[in-house]
């Protein structure tokens, strides 16, 4: 088994996700997302699976150059 | 670090038990043996809130009352797709008895699109909770009704209404993810794919692995969407105050759910405070703060007042997630002698309008194959989002690949049973194989459609794997007092599995007293900071942090009797409700009075999870191997009428060291009537002419009944790795793999006919027959 390490994308400090392994991302956690096909993401400040700009949220999209992006503190 | 050796028990009691020495850091514990010779660990101790559950003195979210509260209710969109031109509110507003209304907005101030029926738009706070309801009932929506989509074949169409068409901004850097926007829609609402995961990629060669093969099996499996019924729907009580907001809840994540809240009102950490004494069940969906916490907050803020929000039945049905549904393609291929040559996968699968749909990872994992490839897909539909739901993806790839390969053992003309001797190499599952067909009577099974008459027999088994994760960010407080009081807290909840009594029973193990005696303080987010509980991690995670703490705690109390004595440190042992010194049969102190003549009032020590023992920690919290299960099912299958009864399940088990079997049994007995109705009754409809869920309720949203239920027997297996110093493990998604295609399986044998689509209804089964 490999080691993984956190992805170094700027994340919205708004994505969040859970993976299926009961561990949260995103938020004060790294992002790892390390099974993305199992990977649940939503928008903390939206409070759903669409973003504030009514785009949808993943971390492809919620990522500097969006309009509602925030950066982490 | 200052290290230590220690040497552990390792291996499965009856099997192949033996002992592994591992380097620890100083500060861990000793080892303990294997549960045979521990007087609280590994025993079905009661529960500690058996009682208070029973009786219905255990107060849940929705029985906190405050002073001057106020109950809120969500108003909802009533079309699956449109943009909302207006929102009218002055009626509700005039409404006798209503409080306060809050609008949900999108970033540039206008109303969000609407993307599914039921989609929250806002929510009203009222004196009541029926005034809540009628004064939503006043207001008035100007929508701009828009084309929807809400079937997973339909909406992968070209043509199809397009779920997430807002146009993003143009992003120059993917990171690492990879993955720009150039501001154009692409590939409609079909997301994918998703090739790979920690647990791998691609891997060989597919053509010349199908090349090699003697037996092709080929089918598409077909699993159902299926929506969260926890017991307690999801809500919160809160009390907004400046600087110190209170929030009531039923979380699986109480940590989670304070620093969501706090992001989102954009205040520190320490002016949430979440508590969750108890938690009437959660299946994953219960991690974050929802749009109810937000909503019963703002609005809090808005009145001055607490506000309840629990939502109802349908609501839960509609929005709070589900289990994705799945098309999966599986295609795998293997020698005469069963070895298993490749594995391909496509699947399609729809979370609404969320992500989350895939099903890779038992194709992935539950058996070798050197050439294995998968194509995962989401498809957004105008329906109600996914959420993860106890082994997200697991259960569903499960289905096809545990009936796949039942399919080439009988191709290759091997007992299913033995074939998984073949072909898997877990020595858990082996041995649970083996215990298992013994309890169930394996042996009993005839062949395929076989009975006689038109009410068939059948038996069938399915195994799974999940992974033994742990969660590094737990930690645990212990303090025992003079007064003789010893208390654990933690912000780690419990959610009905038994959290509470599984601390309880370590640190009192560790005192060498009763359970009972043990005070466990849980569910606060003013105590340390704890794990979620989802992913089967919460025991593996928590427990281990609240045996090292209680181990500082008794060492520091070890060392002021050791000088009150003037005795060696290394001869004072503490067990049976004392402490005595072994060399000197006169220098003995019950728990209590040493208590009552500590030096302070009380001693306190917190720990937190160690990396794992042996250096198999990964930085997210990956220890060492998997949990294996198999499960054995027996089901009557009337071919007249078409209805399946499962008759028998045996479910084997292993989680590391079992703290308490009977809170174990417990959990594999919920996994699997879970899994049975799964396999048999519960599926989402959403009608395609109006975009809604037709079955938002328990009444067509069939769930068994008791008399469905059948017996389950259960085999927990100790499994002990010298992993942690507790070295146990969860159970919750194990339990729920293998149950589903376990029956399917049985069912084949009890009729001869595989049923590729759960739920295996009664139409499903008369159409396999050609009956209709």
């Amino acid at each position: 088994m490999k080691t993984v390490k956190p992805l170094n994308t700027k994340f919205c400090k708004f994505l969040k996700a859970k993976n299926p392994f009961g561990t949260l991302e995103g938020g004060s956690n790294e992002f790892y997302t390390f099974d993305d096909a199992n990977t649940i993401y939503w928008c903390v400040k939206s409070l759903g699976a669409g973003g504030p700009d009514n785009g949808p949220v993943e971390p492809g999209m919620c990522i500097p150059g969006r309009r509602c992006y925030k950066e982490r503190d | 670090m200052e290290k230590k050796k220690l040497i552990l028990p390792h291996g499965i009691p009856g099997h192949n038990l033996g002992e592994i020495e591992r380097e620890v850091p100083a500060s861990e514990p000793p080892a303990w043996p294997v549960n045979d010779k521990l007087k609280e660990v590994g025993k079905s101790v009661k529960r500690y809130d058996a009682l208070a559950k029973v009786t219905g003195q255990a107060k849940y979210t929705a029985d906190i009352q405050l002073p001057g509260m106020l109950y809120a209710k969500f108003f909802r969109s009533d079309t699956p797709h449109a943009n909302i031109r207006s929102i009218d509110i002055s009626k509700a507003e005039d409404y006798p008895g209503v409080y306060g209304i809050h609008l949900m907005k999108t970033d540039d101030g206008n109303y969000p699109v609407v993307k599914y029926a039921g989609q929250p738009l806002g929510g009203v706070a009222a004196s009541s909770l029926a005034i809540a309801e009628e004064a939503i009932k006043l207001i008035e929506v100007d929508y701009e009704y828009l084309d929807f989509v809400v079937d997973v074949e339909e909406a992968q169409h070209p043509e199809a209404p397009i779920v997430h068409k807002e146009k993003i901004a143009s992003q120059t850097d993917g990171g690492d993810v990879g993955v720009t926007h150039d501001g154009t829609q692409a590939n409609g609402n079909v997301v994918g794919p998703s090739t790979g995961s920690f647990f791998g990629g691609p891997r060989g060669d597919l053509e010349q692995g199908f090349k090699e093969a003697d037996v092709i099996v080929e089918h598409v499996y077909r699993t159902q969407v299926h929506t969260h019924l926890p017991l307690e729907t999801h809500g919160v009580v809160v009390d907004w105050k400046p600087g110190n907001m209170v929030v009531y809840a039923s979380s699986q994540n109480t940590a989670a759910m304070r620093d969501e809240l706090a992001d989102y009102f954009d205040i520190s950490k320490g002016e949430v405070r979440v508590i969750s004494e108890y938690t009437g069940g959660g299946f994953g969906a219960k991690h974050s703060a929802g749009v109810y916490g937000p909503m019963a907050a703002t609005l809090s803020k808005k009145t001055g007042r607490p506000v309840w929000l629990m939502l109802d039945r349908k609501e839960e049905h509609i929005s709070m997630g589900n289990r994705p549904n799945s098309i999966q393609y599986l295609k795998i291929g293997a020698k005469k002698d069963g070895k298993l040559t490749a594995i391909q996968q496509r699947s399609h699968g729809t979370a609404g309008v969320g992500l989350g749909a895939g099903v890779g990872r038992i194709a992935q994992v539950l058996y070798e194959c050197p050439n294995f490839a998968t194509e995962q897909y989401d498809v957004y539909t105008h329906a109600g989002p996914g959420a993860a739901w106890r082994a997200p993806g697991n259960v569903q790839g499960a289905y096809g690949v545990e009936q796949a390969i039942d399919e080439i053992a009988d191709k290759l003309g091997i007992n299913p049973l033995a074939y998984r001797d073949v072909i898997d190499k877990s020595d858990i599952r082996k041995v649970e194989r083996q215990r298992g067909a013994e309890k169930f009577g394996w042996s009993r099974r005839k062949a395929p459609g076989s009975d006689s008459g038109p009410v068939k027999k059948g038996m069938g088994m399915a195994q799974s794997t999940w992974p033994r994760f742990v969660t590094l960010d737990s930690t645990a407080e212990v303090r025992i007092m003079r007064g003789g009081a010893v208390e654990i807290r933690s912000s780690v909840q419990d959610i009905g599995t038994g959290t509470k009594t599984v601390l309880g029973q370590v640190v009192a193990e560790e005192f060498g007293i009763p359970t009972e005696d043990v005070s466990v303080l849980i569910g606060d987010t003013y105590f340390p900071t704890g794990p979620g509980s989802g992913g089967s991690v919460a025991t593996g995670s928590i427990t281990p942090p609240a045996r090292n703490a209680a181990y500082k705690v008794k060492m520091e109390l070890l060392e002021q009797i050791a000088a009150k004595w003037e005795s060696d440190l290394s001869n004072l042992v503490m067990e049976e409700g004392k402490i005595v010194d072994k060399t000197d049969d006169s220098k003995s102190v019950s728990f209590k009075d040493a208590l009552k003549g500590m030096r302070t009032s009380q001693i306190i020590a917190t720990a937190s999870r160690s990396d794992d023992y042996g250096g198999f920690q990964q930085p997210w919290g990956l220890a060492h191997g998997d949990l294996g299960s198999v499960q054995f099912a027996e089901v009557t299958v009337d071919t007249e009428t078409g209805f399946v009864k499962v008759d028998k399940i045996v479910a084997a088990h292993s989680c590391g060291r079992p703290l308490n079997p009977a809170q174990v049994e417990s959990q594999i007995n919920g996994g699997v009537i879970q899994g049975l109705a799964y396999a048999l009754y519960e599926y989402r409809v959403m009608d395609k002419q109006t975009g809604f869920m037709i079955n938002a309720n328990v009444d067509q949203y069939k769930l068994p009944y008791a008399m469905e239920i059948p017996e389950i027997e259960s085999i927990i297996i100790e499994d002990y790795s010298g992993t942690s110093s507790t070295d146990a493990y969860g159970i919750g998604e194990p339990a729920n793999i293998a149950t589903a295609v376990a029956i399917a399986n049985a069912v084949y044998n009890a009729i001869g006919v595989r049923i590729y689509e759960i739920p295996i209804t009664p139409d499903k089964i008369l159409k396999a027959l050609n009956k209709i």
